[in-house]
């Protein structure tokens, strides 16, 4: 039987089938990793070694799945009072535990510091420490505090004690599953499935149950309460005919439920189902602006990029943050000055461009009135499509819009694929990737804006 | 490197000043239907009578969530900002009216004519006191003359100069303060500074008034200031009982001196209308107003719920007096801020920054809650070093009549397991269980006015009243319990709380964990009951993992709460809302 181990704590938060299938799954089934976890995973090891580079540390080393010698190598080391000990391992009965590193406190206490690729802290990787500080408490003398070490090498710190409750719950549903005290919590489709070893063995429950959750942004607990007032399939919530009479049964709030039934339509007639008025100035707007946000890190910003819709030829990307920019202020301040001669409405998709020329501010702080007034005319394709439009699929990012509108876009995966890669390799200086990415996310905005505008009914 | 700390204040200042206007505009690109759905427009209104003051407008349906001192215009609904600029005042709920008084601050403009049968619409207006803000941490930083205040702010002001003790041990005890009352009262009238902690229920506000009134008896000029005219009018009402004779001024409007006795204050409509008259005073002004006051110079600055106020508008404070005390909690709610923001300073307010820089005194009594109703507020937010009183450690709910196990008086604290599911922001199940709970105590005896229901969201708030209004029809309106969320009920305190999250969806709850979640505000819902608090709480909640480290740590308070708090089952009711 698999141990409970850090990355399952980790990743629970993202699905709560997902220890489950790890644990009693169909293990002929597991898929490999996608090209995306795939370059990421590669990223993440690169940026430990380069941290690890920069420390006085001593490596556990074992052969791969000889999880006893390694601990007994990482109690040999503790033993020695070594500093800093890389890559050690923790076991204990059911819970395995692979800290990237353990440190020797002032007060002579270990202490767990993971490394993380991304710029801000995050709660799995705070579970993830917690639990193999809890893992180490058990083994030497318990650590009060845990570390996460980001990206750019800054160490948050937290106090143990303060996340001690949240642990336990978490612990105590992987041992109810380990244990099968708790059945199989079924599939349920969220965004990051695309992504999951296990994606074909859920989607295939999905389909054969024709789950409600195969239609967009449905929550396990409202599927929970439709499953309550007799709305079990996807086809089921599609055919509510009485939102109101449903809204009682389930308790769900009625513009939910309506919400509901436009998506599961979407889905099953393969279609999207406009219901709603759009604003007027989004017919005219001529200008779009795209920008590369890296998801997982939230807020590391690269590329800020321009399109004029009745000139398409006229593309411009301005103000990379990336490292081989020599003068990242001042692409951006011509960025801002540029736009800020433009008029009228300025097309977006969501918050990254709003939060990108904000956070760009810390360049250039005098810059603010220009940044205010642009900002001041930015109008949101992705609120609007909301607003007027249930669509048959997930539309946080402009292409995955596109795609679940039905509209051609060129080389979707490829291009992600091309952009990722040069976000996380530090050696790669090929900015044309992204370029690729704003050029497509562009194009796709104002695919979807004309789309929009020719589906909703008039404001 | 970080930017120096003025130009770090006024980056934040602006930043939130183009998230309010970003809002706003997304708000007024809503259709009106949306606009009164979301909370943000009233419509269907017409004037009644007009006057000097502003309008009494007939209004036959109000859900909105203006709250008196909003500024708001008076229009056709349509092109918004060509309405008349209004201030909201109140709306009469028995007579179906809503007041609104002229903005005397905006450029005045009539009323947009509308056709014979069409109806008004009252729609939210941006206001805007950034510029005024802004200048004063420039003055700040910038004038030779606030020197002191600036070194000061940033942590090098020094504890031993010397200054006049206004009062003594004596007076402390005198007034019958407690030893840690006491101690903040000494350090208070004999040294420069001095920042007093004071949590839930431990005499803030009387400490605070102790205080003013020994500088006001050595013949002292005092400023209070705070970020809410209620924080203000709460502490200058405290004066006023202790010591009737002491001169005190609030500035503000008319519709600001709620609370407060009008034959023993004072009002003044403006700080530039306000003149020293010389000897002894008392003069209340919020910390928006405060910069109206520059180049006055009082004796001492007292600030009011300083864990409400950011540091920008301190700044605007901190110069206006020689001595500053500051009276909070770091602990409860923070300061209001919209934006997203990757400077910490942002979310920082001055009681932190105070506390963080010199230390702070803790009023470590608590003449609220009994002690059972301490203990988890004690340990979870206080280190255990909050206690209850003698005089209210015992004190309990006592309900005539055969009631649910659920009001018994033991235990003083329950959670009433929900069983809901689905639900974001409103159950009607959970809303029907509050109210029943509600009409139950007061049939029993308990004073509609010592019962109130704290629910994070208007929705499920509205639905409570709805129920309440339906269910105890010989109180009016105005009579009923209150119920609504935290943030009006900072500050105050009820025999019987019931807490109500209403939500029991762990992943729809994560699109506003920061609300959520927050610890600061769960401290402040835990901590309003004195005999008896009933948490309706969802187990499923336990599942949601906030993303944001702040959020997790109020999710697991909130473990820690189910964990802790013994457990009553409601009554059977069906699983859905």
């Amino acid at each position: 039987m698999r141990p409970i181990d850090g990355t399952r704590i980790k990743e629970s938060l993202t699905c709560e089938r997902l220890p489950w299938l790890d644990f009693h799954g169909p293990r002929d089934q597991v898929q490999q990793p996608t090209e995306r976890m795939r370059i990421l995973f590669q990223s993440g090891q690169r940026l430990e070694a380069r941290i690890l580079a920069g420390m006085d540390v001593e490596s556990v080393r074992f052969d791969p799945g000889q999880f006893d010698v390694g601990f007994a190598a990482t109690l040999d080391a503790m033993t020695r009072r070594v500093p800093a000990i890389a890559n050690g391992v923790l076991k204990l009965g059911e819970f395995l535990g692979r800290p990237d590193l353990l440190l020797l406190s002032e007060a002579g206490v270990y202490e767990v510091a993971d490394i993380k690729s991304t710029q801000k802290v995050h709660a799995a990787a705070m579970m993830q420490i917690a639990f193999y500080s809890r893992l180490l408490g058990q083994i030497a003398k318990p650590p009060r505090h845990g570390h996460v070490i980001l990206r750019s090498g800054e160490r948050f710190t937290f106090a143990l004690d303060e996340f001690a409750a949240s642990l336990e719950r978490l612990l105590g549903r992987m041992q109810s599953l380990r244990n099968r005290v708790d059945t199989d919590p079924g599939p349920h489709r969220v965004e990051a499935c695309v992504d999951c070893r296990w994606q074909a063995v859920c989607m295939n429950d999905l389909e054969v149950a024709d789950d409600p959750s195969l239609a967009p942004d449905l929550t396990r607990e409202q599927k929970g309460a439709l499953a309550s007032a007799g709305i079990t399939t996807l086809r089921a919530v599609a055919a509510i005919a009485d939102t109101r009479a449903v809204a009682d049964a389930s308790g769900l709030a009625h513009d939910l439920v309506t919400r509901f039934v436009r998506r599961a339509r979407a889905v099953t007639e393969g279609r999207p189902q406009f219901y709603g008025a759009v604003r007027p100035e989004l017919a005219s707007a001529d200008l779009a602006l795209a920008a590369l946000v890296d998801e997982r890190a939230k807020d590391a910003v690269v590329a800020v990029a321009g399109i004029v819709a009745s000139r398409p030829d006229r593309f411009r990307v301005r103000w990379m943050r990336a490292r081989e920019h020599a003068h990242p202020e001042q692409e951006f301040a011509e960025l801002v000055k540029n736009l800020a001669r433009t008029h009228g409405p300025l097309l977006i998709y969501g918050p990254s461009v709003r939060r990108a020329l904000e956070e760009a501010l810390d360049l250039d702080p005098s810059l603010a009135d220009a940044v205010e007034s642009v900002l001041a005319r930015t109008l949101d394709v992705r609120g609007e499509l909301r607003r007027a439009c249930a669509l048959p699929g997930f539309d946080r990012r402009p292409a995955d819009a596109v795609r679940a509108a039905g509209l051609a876009l060129v080389d979707h995966d490829a291009i992600d694929l091309d952009a990722l890669g040069y976000l996380e390799d530090d050696a790669r200086t090929d900015v044309d990737s992204v370029a690729r990415w704003l050029r497509r996310d562009l194009d796709a905005l104002l695919a979807l804006r004309s789309f929009v505008v020719a589906g909703a009914a008039p404001s | 490197m970080k930017a120096p700390l003025p130009e770090r204040l006024i980056a934040i200042l602006a930043r939130e000043r183009r998230a309010g206007a970003m809002q706003l505009r997304d708000v007024h690109a809503l259709s009106l239907e949306e606009r009164v759905e979301a909370g943000e427009a009233v419509k269907e209104l017409a004037v009644v009578s007009s006057g000097k003051d502003g309008y009494t407008l007939a209004c036959p349906e109000f859900v909105a969530r203006f709250r008196a001192g909003d500024t708001l215009y008076l229009g056709d609904g349509t092109a918004i900002d060509a309405g008349a600029a209004v201030v909201f005042r109140e709306y009469d709920p028995i007579r179906s009216l809503v007041l609104v008084d002229h903005d005397r601050f905006a450029a005045p403009r009539p009323l947009p004519a509308v056709g014979a049968g069409a109806k008004l619409v009252l729609d939210r207006r941006d206001a805007d006191f950034a510029d005024r803000t802004m200048a004063a941490v420039r003055a700040l930083f910038q004038s030779p003359t606030y020197a002191a205040a600036r070194e000061l702010l940033i942590g090098r002001a020094p504890r031993t100069q010397a200054v006049e003790c206004v009062a003594g041990p004596e007076r402390a005890r005198a007034l019958g303060l407690d030893a840690t009352q006491s101690e903040a009262f000494s350090a208070a009238c004999s040294q420069p500074f001095a920042f007093v902690q004071g949590p839930p229920g431990a005499g803030k506000t009387r400490l605070a008034a102790a205080v003013i009134g020994a500088f006001v008896a050595a013949g002292r000029r005092v400023l209070v200031t705070a970020f809410t005219h209620r924080a203000v009018n709460n502490v200058l009402e405290a004066v006023a009982r202790t010591d009737p004779s002491a001169p005190i001024v609030k500035i503000g409007a008319e519709r600001q001196f709620e609370g407060l006795d009008r034959t023993r204050v004072q009002s003044v409509p403006t700080a530039r209308a306000w003149r020293d008259q010389g000897g002894a005073c008392v003069v209340g002004v919020t910390t928006h107003a405060a910069p109206g006051l520059l180049g006055q110079q009082f004796d001492l600055a007292l600030v009011d719920e300083a864990g409400q106020v950011s540091l920008a508008h301190a700044c605007a404070v901190l110069p206006l007096a020689r001595r500053l005390v500051c009276v909070g909690d770091h602990l409860q709610l923070p300061p209001l801020v919209i934006a997203e923001h990757r400077d910490p300073l942002a979310r920082r307010s001055l009681f932190q920054h105070m506390h963080e820089l010199y230390g702070s005194f803790l009023l470590s009594s608590t003449y609220r809650m009994n002690a059972e109703l301490c203990e988890f507020p004690s340990r979870a937010f206080y280190g255990g070093r909050l206690v209850a009183a003698a005089q209210n450690a015992a004190q309990r709910l006592c309900i005539a009549g055969d009631v649910s196990p659920i009001l018994a008086p033991d235990p003083p604290a329950v959670i009433v397991p929900q069983h809901h599911r689905g639900a974001r922001v409103m159950s009607h199940a959970e809303a029907r269980l509050a109210a029943d709970l509600v009409i139950a105590a007061v049939r029993g005896g308990v004073a509609p006015t010592e019962v109130a229901v704290i629910a994070p969201h208007r929705a499920h708030g509205n639905r409570v009243r709805a129920l309440l209004r339906r269910g105890l029809p010989e109180l009016s309106a105005e009579l009923l319990p209150v119920v609504d969320t935290v943030e009006r009920l900072q500050g105050g305190e009820r025999d019987l709380i019931v807490l109500s999250f209403a939500a029991s969806d762990p992943q729809a709850v994560l699109g506003e964990a920061q609300f959520f979640f927050s610890p600061n505000r769960l401290n402040v819902s835990l901590t309003r009951a004195r005999k008896k608090l009933i948490v309706l709480l969802s187990e499923r909640l336990l599942d949601a993992y906030p993303d944001d480290p702040e959020s997790l740590r109020g999710s697991d308070l909130l473990r820690r709460l189910w964990s802790t708090l013994p457990r009553v089952e409601g009554p059977a009711s069906a699983a859905g809302a």
